[in-house]
């Protein structure tokens, strides 16, 4: 699986979000996943096996999320996906 | 007759085995361009294999239900004619189409096949993440009129055997195009790539089984483009290999947003209007979405 760098990171939420721009990029430590703010919202990329998963939510709810050993669970109360994990040692992102 | 003297899917079922492990093989090597991830595959021959148990389950209702249709058939059509097989191959192939469009443009019928699309790798294995709530969505039913109009149970259920093992080898990357004039009549990997496709533009296109005609008939094809290349999955792609979330997810969702529902309007927009559909218009359905990309794309002047 290819390491996202921000380039990646674009694309993809290009993909997802398309009609969203976007603020500014956080890729996570182990290149797995990304988090963007676009406006009042997170925009979340996180890996499912070799391919990645985008979900967004409201940025504050996404900031308010524990983190545990450098991972960031991020709940999305989606059945199709109920969590993204995310690698980062800092947080919240500022 | 009644029953079927031969299944052609479990005759098919070493092939289709020796295929992906042949596929896999080719991939190994660098010969052919396909992607294979272990969990991916496993979630595929996983979803395939369970797919009996339901069918075990309600084959026998619906092998009930064919056999009483046909006992009021309007017509009798002879097993060993030709001219019987010939056009059960063109009306099979046509409830076929309208079966799978159904089941990509109204919630209750894609909450059925949706699994068979999670995948966001295209290969062979691809191929085999059937359903496991065909039976329960009915839409075997839109075979019945074949029954109707005098084509025996077990005649009808070869042709769609036939017709899932046609479907068996297009599921692939591995081949690029065929002759022009096959794809011009026939489904092919390309053209059902584009069906697989989540790119907005390829959303809701391509729902052959076998020839690819329908599809040009009724306004639903779309060609493959070398400037747009397909990206595999569903809109809002899951985000594990959790089988059951693979087979239920959907379910789950239609029976969380009738909970919430505050109206009939609302009831039958969630169940019956298509993926994606909300009161308020907040969540994108495949219409929408095109809409935004052709506003995207829309040519400067």
């Amino acid at each position: 699986m290819p390491i996202l760098d921000e380039a990646a990171a674009c694309r993809y939420f290009a993909e997802d979000f398309p009609a969203m721009a976007v603020d500014h990029i956080w890729i996570s430590d182990d290149g797995r996943g990304a988090l963007a703010r676009s406006g009042e919202l997170a925009l979340v990329l996180f890996a499912a096996g070799d391919g990645y998963v985008a979900r967004h939510l409201p940025w504050d709810q996404a900031m308010a999320t524990q983190p545990r050993k450098g991972q960031v669970v991020i709940p999305f109360h989606d059945i199709a996906a109920p969590r993204g994990r995310l690698a980062f040692a800092t947080w919240p992102l500022t | 007759m009644l029953h079927a003297p031969f299944d052609p899917v479990t005759l098919a079922v070493p092939f289709f085995v020796l295929a992906i492990i042949l596929e896999i093989a080719l991939a190994r090597l660098g010969w052919v361009k396909t992607h294979y991830e272990t969990r991916d595959t496993l979630t595929s021959l996983a979803m395939g294999l369970g797919r009996g148990i339901p069918g075990a389950l309600l084959g026998g209702m619906i092998f009930a239900a064919s056999v009483f249709v046909y006992q009021h058939r309007i017509f009798t059509v002879p097993f060993e004619a030709i001219w019987g097989w010939v056009a059960i191959f063109f009306l099979e192939d046509l409830t076929y189409y309208w079966f799978h469009r159904l089941s990509h443009e109204r919630r209750f019928w894609w909450a059925s096949h949706v699994n068979h699309h999670t995948s966001q790798h295209y290969n062979l294995s691809t191929a085999l993440r059937q359903t496991w709530t065909g039976g329960i969505a009915g839409t075997w039913s839109l075979w019945l009129p074949l029954a109707w109009l005098g084509f025996s149970p077990a005649q009808i259920a070869i042709q769609q055997g036939i017709s899932l093992v046609y479907q068996f080898w297009i599921h692939t990357e591995a081949i690029g195009r065929m002759p022009a004039w096959f794809e011009a009549v026939m489904n092919t990997p390309s053209h059902h790539r584009v069906h697989h496709a989540r790119n907005p533009r390829y959303l809701d296109s391509n729902y052959a089984g076998i020839l690819i005609i329908w599809d040009k008939l009724f306004g639903t094809f779309q060609g493959e483009l070398d400037e747009e290349p397909c990206r595999y999955g569903i809109v809002k792609n899951l985000g594990d290999f959790n089988l059951l979330r693979v087979a239920f997810h959907e379910w789950i969702g239609i029976f969380t947003d009738l909970a919430r529902a505050r109206s009939i309007r609302e009831v039958f927009g969630y169940v019956l209007g298509p993926p994606g559909w909300s009161p308020d218009g907040s969540r994108d359905t495949s219409a929408s979405l095109k809409t935004k990309w052709r506003l995207l794309h829309k040519p400067t002047e």
